[in-house]
């Protein structure tokens, strides 16, 4: 495989979930479309030295977590509010299903930076705790804390939305 | 670790269990149950972060290195977003393990068991709506029930996307995948880590591989799938 089939299959397989991990971390759809094109051609030039393509996904969405400080962590941009277009589930969903997404996808998006970048690194890389605090140069215990924290806040987040009439999660304390 | 750092560390990675949690969960109901809360939410949270994304992103990332150096990527806003262009729909199913389809077919179906082996511990069903819509996805049509479902996800075998799914049958635990426009002419058998199988083609469409523990007689889950499910040919 020469690196143009290389770098096109690295778009195929994980461009989308580049994205959505650039979403994530800046909240805003604009800024993660220029991280996540940064990030790919970051990844072109350097694609050379990504010796195991079984570490394909873990090295660009480092690539990506590291555009994304690099380029506007240090801004401090205000966009706690996700775009509602990015907020809204799809029409064919049931009506509870849609309020229970749209209801965990705003809390998602009001989580404390240091409990939305393991989660996302989880949710997207597949990383275990312990891979997590490699990456991120801070303890296994840190980074499970931080994890179950985040988990319990969309957990009440869910449970409120539960009340509405979605039964859903019950006992995660 | 005690009950409430094992609750702890459930809560916070569902999916990735070390043997201590696994023979807690074999041990003890209670733990168990809480594990399928926090693999319930799990769900949920992978359905929530799975946003829709651009319709021409992967266009627009391919052609970042075709007749321009990367330096000189546009840096163009996504005006179209404000206009409210994202209409793709949302996947239900959570993303699972991403292999990147190297290795045998049988070597990769059991690799992708072992890095999930939450797959094999939920009780709860999944919901008949999403697995309606992941099927739909994949031109699949259910016809007749399926049986209890205890889990379900999007993954990729052999480089291609597919669908993961474990029933709960009275022979146990039987995981199945079903992997589209990849056609097997011969029955593959899978077998390694205690786990037996194999993969066969369906309609000259799909693969599906069927894998229990050794042992465990699968020709009647076999069955069960194909009179389950309708391979709706593409238009």
């Amino acid at each position: 495989m020469n690196k143009k089939q290389r770098y096109e299959q690295l778009v195929r397989d994980y461009g989308a979930d580049m994205y959505r991990v650039a979403l994530w971390l800046s909240r805003d759809p604009a800024i993660a479309d220029d991280v996540v094109q940064e990030a790919y051609a970051r990844a072109w030039k350097a694609i050379d030295k990504l010796k195991d393509i079984h570490a394909a996904k873990s090295w660009l969405l480092t690539i990506v977590r590291r555009e994304h400080a690099r380029l506007y962590e240090r801004k401090r941009l205000e966009t706690v509010d996700m775009d509602d277009v990015i907020l809204e589930a799809p029409e064919d969903a049931d009506p509870a299903r849609r309020d229970t997404l749209r209801a965990l996808r705003q809390a998602i998006s009001q989580l404390d930076d240091k409990y939305r970048l393991p989660l996302v690194m989880q949710v997207f890389g597949g990383y275990s705790c312990q891979e997590i605090a490699e990456e991120l140069d801070c303890s296994t215990s840190a980074v499970m804390t931080q994890l179950f924290r985040a988990r319990q806040k969309l957990k009440v987040a869910l449970t409120d939305d539960s009340d509405n009439g979605q039964g859903v999660v019950h006992e995660l304390y | 670790m005690n009950s409430t750092e094992l609750k702890r560390a459930l809560l916070a990675d569902p999916t990735h269990l070390d043997p201590e949690q696994i023979r807690a969960l074999e041990q003890d109901v209670d733990l168990r149950r809480y594990f399928n809360d926090a693999l319930e939410l799990d769900g949920w949270i992978h359905q929530a972060m799975e946003v829709p994304v651009p319709d021409d992103l992967e266009e627009r990332l391919q052609t970042l290195n075709c007749g321009q150096a990367a330096n000189e990527v546009p840096k163009a806003r996504l005006s179209w977003l404000k206009g409210g262009a994202l209409a793709a729909s949302l996947a239900l199913a959570v993303v699972g393990y991403q292999w990147f389809g190297h290795g045998s077919l049988p070597e990769e179906i059991i690799a992708h068991i072992q890095h999930e082996p939450a797959s094999l511990m939920s009780d709860n069903p999944v919901d008949m709506r999403d697995l309606k819509a992941l099927l739909a996805d994949y031109d699949i049509r259910l016809k007749a029930p399926l049986g209890k479902v205890t889990y379900l996800t999007r993954c990729r075998v052999q480089g291609r996307s597919g669908i993961h799914m474990v029933l709960d049958t009275p022979q146990g635990r039987v995981t199945v995948f079903l992997v589209p426009d990849m056609q097997l002419d011969e029955m593959t058998e899978i077998h390694g880590d205690g786990l037996e199988g194999y993969a066969l083609g369906l309609q000259n469409r799909f693969a599906m591989a069927i894998i229990g523990q050794t042992g465990q007689p699968l020709m009647q889950v076999e069955r069960l799938v194909r009179d389950a499910l309708a391979m709706q040919r593409k238009a």
